[in-house]
């Protein structure tokens, strides 16, 4: 197989008359056909010659006595994909052609016409049944831009995009088969010389621009998977966009109150979580956890213990951040007789507060940023929102 | 699958008015472009195209195949058929002979 050339088909191998031509050019440059594959056709160097081709469909392999009178008949077998068998004759020899008859040879289609179809209905049923599932993914908790910023959305989209490609190659086949059996039928032979070339460009860029997305659909999740990760929030000042429980609770005796820790050395109570993706590239969730020993809970529960949770997102699309707050809101506030409250307010675009004893949440909108803050604790958000300001305006 | 009787394909009538003698592949080819005066050179692709729908549609059947060969013939049904097509052909040259005897 060394010394065989190899040329990318990019055509369809349904285009019978396009591929016959092919090969007969190929030929006139001195390639003679050894081997057709799915991707690649390999070709045999020698002088160039003028050589026919035509490609047979044949249902059951042919037998050697059937071999003997093609070759009688001036076709010799050069090579064979599945069903399609490609001879090959040379111009100077007497040679009858290999259909003589097009109405019968639009019979010859009957089997492939009908696998071509069930395919065609297996194909749509499966591709139909992937693109719901993908979209009902969005839409199973009702939080669909939320879901978009925080899953691999854009990868899916660029999926979706590979699966109606490949739904439309399958209508593509099908239609050529068909559209080949009819016109045989009807008695119009196969145009043997069919140019090649501008079908084999289209192909060739369209077929590539494909083949790039689905490149795409597998690196980002890696591009995903190596920008996240989980570290412990510092205890000093950060250029993290959050508000620190110290400056809400303004008590000398907060400690840090440590939680689970986890195999990698993370405190759950006390950590960052940063996570990437193309709609929303600076995602944090970030968890801190204080502790007051001199000081009990209102209901005498334990030592005071306030905690606040802060989701940060910078979006790459601004026009999402009203969908990505209702999302936060659906998601996180579950007593359904909570009021949200939205606070008129010049220093955000949109402030919603919702409060029901020591939890305050606070959801915001700052030009493309959206935060979620969940605080538990006796203050309330009056002694938060400034603080949120000035952690907004830093970022 | 059954032939539904319609009008058939030149090349169908030819092969299976050959196989009344029962023949093989190459011979076949040959007894088509007598019986058909050298007005028809049969394609092999379309005489292997042919040779499996009419076995399929039982019109003919393999009596004999030797590992090297086999040899076709007509069946009873395949003769039913030939006839009903013989019968329309002469028919429609009958139709044509009058209207154009007329039309002198």
């Amino acid at each position: 197989m060394s010394n065989l050339v190899k040329k990318w088909i990019l055509d369809d191998i349904w285009a019978i008359g396009r591929n016959e031509s092919w090969l007969s050019d190929m030929a006139s440059q001195g390639l003679y056909l050894k081997k057709f594959g799915r991707q690649f056709a390999y070709f045999e160097k020698d002088e160039p010659k003028q050589v026919k081709y035509r490609i047979d469909i044949l249902n059951e392999e042919p037998s050697g006595e059937q071999l003997e009178i093609y070759d009688h008949c001036g076709w010799n077998l050069a090579a064979n994909n599945g069903k399609f068998y490609f001879f090959s004759s040379s111009e100077i020899l007497k040679f009858t052609e290999l259909h003589t008859d097009s109405a019968e040879q639009s019979y010859t289609l009957t089997d492939l016409d009908k696998q071509l179809k069930k395919n065609l209905i297996v194909v749509f049923i499966a591709i139909l049944l992937l693109i719901s599932m993908i979209f009902g993914i969005y839409f199973i908790d009702s939080t669909p831009f939320l879901n978009m910023i925080k899953g691999f959305f854009i990868q899916q989209m660029l999926l979706v995009a590979v699966e109606l490609y490949v739904l439309y190659s399958v209508i593509r086949n099908y239609t050529a088969i068909h559209t080949l059996k009819k016109s045989l039928s009807e008695g119009k032979p196969i145009n043997h010389n069919e140019n090649w070339r501008k079908a084999r460009l289209l192909n060739g860029v369209i077929g590539g621009f494909f083949i790039s997305i689905a490149l795409m659909t597998i690196f980002i999740p890696i591009i995903d998977m190596a920008k996240n990760e989980v570290y412990a929030l510092p205890e000093s000042n950060t250029n993290l966009p959050i508000v620190r429980l110290a400056d809400i609770e303004q008590n000398s005796d907060l400690k840090k109150e440590v939680g689970r820790i986890d195999r990698n050395g993370i405190d759950y109570y006390n950590r960052v979580a940063y996570e990437w993706s193309l709609l929303a590239p600076t995602q944090y969730e970030i968890d801190e956890h204080g502790i007051i020993y001199d000081e009990m809970w209102f209901d005498k529960s334990g030592h005071y213990s306030p905690s606040i949770h802060t989701y940060f997102y910078k979006l790459t699309i601004s026009k999402m951040a009203e969908g990505v707050v209702k999302d936060l809101i659906k998601r996180y506030v579950y007593d359904p007789n909570i009021k949200i409250e939205e606070v008129k307010t010049s220093q955000f675009d949109r402030l919603y507060i919702a409060k029901k004893d020591i939890q305050k949440q606070i959801f915001v909108i700052q030009d493309n940023m959206v935060i979620y803050i969940n605080y538990f604790g006796n203050k309330n958000e009056n002694d938060i929102i400034p603080l949120l300001l000035s952690a907004t305006s830093e970022t | 699958m059954t032939y539904n009787y319609g009008p058939m394909t030149e090349a169908m009538y030819y092969v299976l008015l050959a196989l009344l003698n029962p023949n093989h592949g190459y011979q076949l080819m040959h007894t088509i472009e007598e019986v058909s005066r050298e007005r028809i050179n049969m394609g092999p692709g379309t005489l292997y195209g042919v040779l499996t729908r009419l076995q399929k549609e039982g019109l003919i059947s393999i009596i004999n195949d030797d590992g090297r060969r086999k040899t076709y013939a007509i069946t009873n049904n395949g003769k039913l058929v030939l006839k009903a097509e013989y019968k329309r052909l002469v028919s429609m040259v009958q139709d044509g002979n009058v209207v154009m005897e007329d039309s002198k």
